[in-house]
């Protein structure tokens, strides 16, 4: 059996996180909320789009696989022999879904009865997988039809675009669905290939959140994960699992990148590529500080969304974020729909030089401080982003309080070094979409 | 004005919401549209966007919303601030109480330059209406369904756009919108919301005496119409340069959400077309795999059933057969009893789920309440649990097709990849 859970409380919020990890190896967090009716549950793995060339599991040398792999192994997931693993969760009532982004796979469910239930399905179907071919058939039809949805959406192409004008060889720069091409190749081998490779206890977390006892929870997972493995015949031994690097160089593939589509009126994003970030809590610090950075300069209280809102150049879909991925790569990305692409670039351009020159006012940091700790806090009232946040500090290595602490220690010094740092023209690349 | 306070420890924040209901009609949907928008962009106190926003920041971050609703044929302007319960602040420091005269103030004593909101706001705002309702077709899937509707009731106030219209747009100045502000609030039903972690009886004090006024009882509304009679069936198709078709498929229901066969028509809708266990995903997409997403939804005042799934262009026809027959299967009385008691414990679950959510529970209980009904979910749930699929058939029996849409793809689909 596995060590009791270990206990982390946040008095400032009230909250209190339990941590540990089954005797397979499984590390998981629960945090209890009183008083919720919906209790989360979300498993994890970390494999995503970006995990396509690695040395198989029982294998020496390094192997590429079809772009969109990921996804359809979470697709294909869904079924189980019992059959549809939907209908399952549907008979006690709880909700399930799955996502596939760049470093995860992600299979969730939220249930306010038949809990236990759930939770033992969520395991059961993750970790074994069952596949046939005509199944596998059926399926590629379904994600030919999510494919071409997302050929016809003007924000998806936009964004895809922009990453191939960012990137020469990073993986980040291909569709998590894959293309038509690509799933025609995806088989049952391969499926089961990757499946073996990544679906490793250690390579996985579980987070619960809910109005759940964390000794009771943990208690059931082990007793399921025992019959589990009888009726396996024993669990695999752990595989290390290797990526192949990437070679990326720190330029720009392509300044711009131009499509046309049914739309009303253009839309330009504009990206900066930034160097990656390694492992540990720079990375957190680094996020923090580029996302104040980008909440004074494009935020909705900025001059510039003032100035160019009245002009009617930007709109209420004008955006901005900042990734620095563990998946080793990182950039800022601005933009929305405009009636003038090129008027755009050189306006957000010209205010990130006038940032640059003038410097950032510490009272406003203090301000935007003061509003990401709002929305901090605000992610407590729900289930879901409790979990989905205690996934990310599992992955990235940082804690709660970490998060908290980091904010606290934001200074304008720091901020508008990250704004030199990363917002360089040379390492500016433009997305369009124009109207037909 | 109807006060709704929903003291709890439960939540971190504090959620007010504010609804203005007015009916839905072709010639004022346009300016009550831009209203709220135009409100957002200054009060007396705080004469800017940025300062309002500023402003919002300050106060760890405040989120500030407006909206428009459509809830059957009526129109409805909503507000909604959310801030961090002040026992979660630093000592000394309150967010909740500057929230919410910010959102009275909004409505009550916004910017103005005389008997006008400003041209400057309002200038802006028309531009940025304009451009929304031209970027309707942007997302082909919401374009779709809209297109649908503004087809099957072109002759009804529910073929009005809750956004408005492009063409009235040059005529909306100050004026007219600060007279529409003035009649909304004499006029229009009112109601507010709190939810969350505040103290239940200083704020009734402070909102009785700020919102209510001497407001007189509001003027009665039209509501929603019933349907005209039937007619033969229509079917349009649309062409555009998208890689995947859009079906949209317009059914009338003879019930609404005041019938006493409302809620077999709910779970009617959840065996056909809610859940990723209805007839729809699971013969449509999973048996048929003609698509990646199929999915029915209700519209309760007006008792429509919309239907949709993104399709290949050759795929149409046997597609909308096939959503056909799912519905046809129902009237027959084809229920399992899988099929029934996972639909009933579906809503069962997503309605307990609410009363985790202080904004789910705010637009549960104002639409129910709205349609007469009891907005709490342990009572709707309550209402499911004594429906028979006997009754289940019969509701599907009263749903007839009205309109089918295609947005078709101009060309075959080319295997390549795009550019």
């Amino acid at each position: 059996m596995s060590a009791p859970l270990k206990q982390v409380r946040y008095d400032q919020l009230g909250e209190t996180v339990h941590h540990g990890s089954l005797s397979d190896g499984l590390p998981l967090a629960l945090v209890p909320k009183q008083g919720f009716q919906k209790r989360f549950a979300v498993l994890t793995v970390g494999y995503g789009s970006l995990d396509n060339r690695f040395v198989p599991a029982g294998a020496s040398a390094p192997r590429s696989l079809p772009e969109g792999i990921a996804h359809f192994l979470e697709h294909k997931l869904f079924e189980d022999e019992a059959g549809d693993v939907f209908d399952q969760f549907a008979r006690v009532g709880a909700s399930a879904n799955a996502y596939t982004s760049a470093n995860e796979t992600a299979y969730h469910f939220t249930a306010s009865q038949g809990f236990d239930e759930c939770l033992r399905l969520l395991l059961d179907f993750v970790t074994d997988p069952y596949f046939t071919p005509e199944q596998i058939e059926k399926e590629r039809k379904v994600i030919a039809q999510e494919i071409r949805m997302y050929d016809d959406d003007p924000d998806t192409q936009a964004q895809l675009n922009l990453m191939r004008a960012l990137y020469h060889q990073h993986p980040v720069r291909i569709d998590t669905a894959g293309s038509l091409e690509s799933i025609a190749q995806i088989d049952k081998s391969l499926l089961e290939l990757c499946h073996r490779t990544f679906y490793q206890p250690q390579n996985m977390f579980l987070c619960i959140s809910g109005d759940v006892d964390p000794e009771q929870v943990r208690a059931q997972l082990e007793d399921d994960l025992a019959r589990r493995l009888a009726a396996r015949g024993g669990g695999l031994p752990p595989t290390a699992i290797q990526r192949a690097e990437v070679a990326e160089p720190p330029e720009i593939a392509a300044d711009r990148i131009e499509v046309h589509m049914p739309v009303a009126l253009p839309k330009a994003l504009v990206g900066y590529k930034g160097a990656p970030i390694a492992d540990g809590p720079g990375r957190l610090q680094q996020t923090l500080n580029v996302y104040v950075a980008l909440e004074l300069l494009f935020g909705r209280s900025s001059r510039f969304y003032a100035e160019h809102y009245a002009s009617n150049l930007i709109d209420p879909s004008f955006s901005y974020y900042y990734t620095a991925s563990r998946g080793g790569y990182a950039y800022a990305l601005l933009g929305g729909e405009t009636p003038d692409p090129e008027a755009l670039v050189a306006a957000a351009a010209a205010e990130v030089a006038r940032a640059q020159s003038e410097g950032f006012d510490p009272q406003a940091v203090r301000r935007i401080r003061n509003k990401l700790w709002g929305s901090y806090l605000k992610g407590f009232n729900s289930v879901e982003q409790l979990a989905s946040r205690e996934t990310d500090a599992h992955f990235e290595g940082w804690s709660l309080s970490g998060y908290v602490e980091q904010l606290e220690a934001l200074d304008a010094d720091a901020v508008l070094g990250s704004l030199h740092e990363l917002f360089v023209d040379e390492r500016r690349a433009v997305s369009v979409v124009r109207p037909v | 004005m109807r006060l709704h306070l929903a003291p709890t420890d439960k939540f971190k924040t504090v959620v007010t919401k504010l609804f203005l209901r007015a009916d839905l009609e072709a010639e004022r949907a346009t300016e009550t549209a831009l209203l709220p928008y135009v409100l957002r962009h200054g009060t007396r106190a705080l004469p800017s966007m940025q300062a309002l926003n500023e402003a919002c920041e300050q106060l760890f971050g405040a989120s500030l919303g407006v909206d428009i609703l459509k809830l059957g044929e009526q129109q409805v302007v909503t507000a909604r601030i959310e801030v961090v319960g002040d026992a979660f602040l630093p000592k000394g420091e309150g967010a909740f109480a500057p929230a919410l005269a910010l959102l009275e103030d909004l409505f009550f004593d916004p910017q103005r330059e005389g008997e006008a909101l400003t041209a400057a706001a309002t200038r802006q705002e028309r531009e940025k209406l304009e451009r929304f309702i031209s970027s309707l077709i942007n997302d082909k899937a919401t374009y779709a369904a809209e297109s649908c509707v503004r087809h099957m009731c072109a002759d009804e106030p529910y073929g009005v756009f809750e956004y408005g219209r492009l063409e009235d747009l040059p005529q909306i100045d100050g004026a007219r919108l600060e007279a529409r502000r003035a009649q909304l609030l004499a006029t229009a039903p009112l109601d507010v919301y709190v939810v969350g972690a505040f103290d239940a009886d200083e704020v009734r004090a402070a909102l009785v005496e700020s919102f209510a006024l001497s407001r007189p009882d509001p003027a009665p509304l039209r509501g929603t119409t019933r349907h005209p009679p039937a007619q033969a069936v229509r079917e349009i198709h649309e062409p555009m340069a998208v890689k995947q078709g859009k079906l949209c498929m317009g059914f009338r229901s003879e019930v609404r959400v005041e019938d006493p066969e409302y809620w077999a028509l709910l779970l009617m809708n959840g065996v056909l077309g809610a859940f990723p266990h209805s007839k729809l995903f699971k013969n449509v997409r999973e048996k048929a795999g003609l698509c990646y997403d199929a999915s029915s939804n209700l519209e309760r005042f007006k008792g429509l059933v919309l239907l949709s799934a993104g399709i290949d262009r050759e795929r149409f026809a046997e597609t909308r057969d096939t959503c056909l027959a799912q519905l046809e299967a129902i009237a027959r009385g084809e229920i399992s009893e899988d099929e029934l008691l996972s639909t009933q414990r579906s809503y069962q679950q997503g309605l307990e789920a609410l009363l985790d959510s202080p904004s789910g529970l705010v637009n549960l209980d104002y639409a129910l309440r709205l349609g007469g009904r009891d907005g709490r979910p342990g009572a709707v749930v309550e209402e499911l649990g004594r429906v028979t699929p006997a009754q289940i058939a019969e509701a599907a029996q009263r749903v007839h097709l009205d309109t089918v849409y295609f947005l078709e793809p101009t060309a075959e689909p080319s295997a390549e990849e795009p550019a």
